[in-house]
């Protein structure tokens, strides 16, 4: 199935196809049973333009109640979203996007992330609760669609109903959405429409559910 | 011999437009970064409503003064929902009931400001009023034959540069179309804003559907929802009696 997805005939399938092979790969380990998925393109973003994208963890920062550093659970957190990059940069590798995600590890390439790429930041959203991360696709290029000149993100890791440390497994849930968040960069759009079981079958669901953000699927 | 020439005349081509691309990259950071201000003469025309309409939506931003650098920002939020299913209707009638207004209107024009800050664009639309299912107590006056709400997100263009923002969670709406709103009465303007639980919901005749992905938790809000049903659920309510 992952080769028949590999192979589309469009761009826009493409990225679809993206789309679903990177889930297919996150939850390669699960039973669940995907189907095809439709997922929107941005009717304004085409996504990033064939380059490297410097990506900024540096400022994704957990702490605990005292205000210190939880060293263990942003380790963890940055290893999540690391790997969330790696995964589609194996998919989009795959589909000779030529887009490909490096980690920003000296000033100068987190200035290029901030200003050109995806700096993370984690912090409170304006929005209302259980909201877990957004994404803002910002362009300066006249023509619509345009392309993603930078993506900044912003993690709501303290929103303990959302990613809640308490559980097991709790960190899968921060690679979910940054896959997500991702794909959003991507051009993607979210899809409603049902993808398998509770819109699992795509990583541009509307919305998760609570509790099946960090649990894998058995 | 000359395919060593060739050769390394086209990797230092090659070379010569990476570094290039590097540069204008790096250039056109710059420059964004010293964009003249073309915010501040916006912002001094807008009204004392206005203003207050932009301290209200000061929660979105962007990286850049969008006017400025004529840039699209698109934000995406990506919620969380609780895995109970509840019913559409009497979900939707509970947060109507919680917030000062019910009420369905036509869109009949659009304005679009920045924030205080400049980092975002929000838009007041004109809604000539139809009908008014709940009026809580809180609001003592009838509605205005036109009210203004107002929401984050719009399109605008400033000495020949466009800028332009979006929120999934607030999707623009389109002038002409027919709305239902939950909404709170601004006290300082007169204006409306729409409670954060609930979008407007788009009204195509007899069915509507919720517009953005502002939804309780535990509803489908894809469903389509009949607005006979839904006005005759406000008004025989408790609340809706208390307004009417």
């Amino acid at each position: 199935m992952a080769t028949r997805l590999l192979h589309p005939a469009s761009s826009g399938f493409g990225r679809v196809a993206v789309a679903c092979f990177a889930l297919l790969a996150l939850i390669s380990e699960g039973t669940f049973v995907r189907a095809q998925c439709t997922v929107p393109q941005s009717s304004l973003f085409t996504g990033w333009p064939a380059r490297d994208v410097y990506y900024d963890l540096s400022s994704v920062t957990i702490r605990k109640p005292d205000g210190s550093v939880h060293t263990d659970a942003t380790d963890e957190a940055r290893a999540q979203m690391k790997a969330a990059f790696t995964e589609w940069n194996g998919a989009l590798l795959a589909e000779g996007k030529g887009i490909k995600f490096i980690e920003a590890t000296n000033e100068s390439q987190q200035f290029l992330a901030e200003h050109a790429g995806i700096k993370v930041t984690v912090g409170p959203l304006p929005d209302s609760p259980l909201t877990a991360a957004q994404t803002s696709r910002t362009g300066y290029n006249s023509a619509v669609p345009k392309t993603v000149d930078k993506a900044p993100m912003v993690f709501d890791l303290e929103d303990t109903k959302v990613f809640d440390r308490t559980k097991s497994g709790w960190s899968t849930g921060i690679k979910k959405v940054m896959l997500h968040e991702i794909g959003h960069s991507l051009g993607l759009d979210d899809t409603t429409t049902a993808c398998g079981s509770d819109n699992g079958g795509t990583v541009m669901p509307a919305s998760d559910k609570v509790g099946y953000v960090w649990e894998r699927p058995t | 011999m000359k395919k060593p020439i060739t050769a390394g005349l086209l990797l230092s081509l090659m070379t010569v437009a990476i570094v290039a691309q590097g540069d204008q990259s790096r250039a056109a950071i710059d420059r964004r970064l010293r964009a003249p201000d073309k915010t501040t003469a916006v912002i001094a025309t807008m009204t004392p409503e206005q203003k207050q309409h932009a301290r209200l939506h000061a929660g979105f931003k962007s990286t850049d003064k969008v006017l400025d650098v004529g840039a699209s920002v698109d934000i995406q939020v990506h919620r969380s929902q609780v895995s109970v299913t509840l019913e559409s209707l009497p979900t939707i009638v509970a947060v109507a009931c919680a917030a000062d207004v019910a009420f369905v209107g036509s869109v009949v024009s659009s304005n679009t400001f920045p924030t205080l800050d400049g980092t975002f664009l929000f838009t007041d639309y004109t809604v000539r009023v139809q009908e008014v299912p709940h009026r809580g107590v809180r609001h003592k006056k009838q509605l205005p034959y036109r009210a203004v709400v107002t929401r984050p997100g719009g399109a605008l263009t400033v000495g020949g540069v466009s800028a332009q923002t979006t929120v999934s969670s607030w999707p623009a709406l389109q002038v002409g179309g027919t709305y239902f709103f939950v909404a709170n009465q601004i006290s300082s303007t007169g204006g409306y804003l729409e409670t954060e639980t609930l979008d407007a919901i788009r009204l195509d005749g007899q069915t509507g559907q919720i517009l953005g992905d502002r939804a309780p938790s535990g509803i489908d809000r894809n469903s389509t929802i009949d607005r006979d049903a839904l006005k005759r659920a406000i008004v025989s309510s408790q609340c809706g009696k208390a307004g009417l």
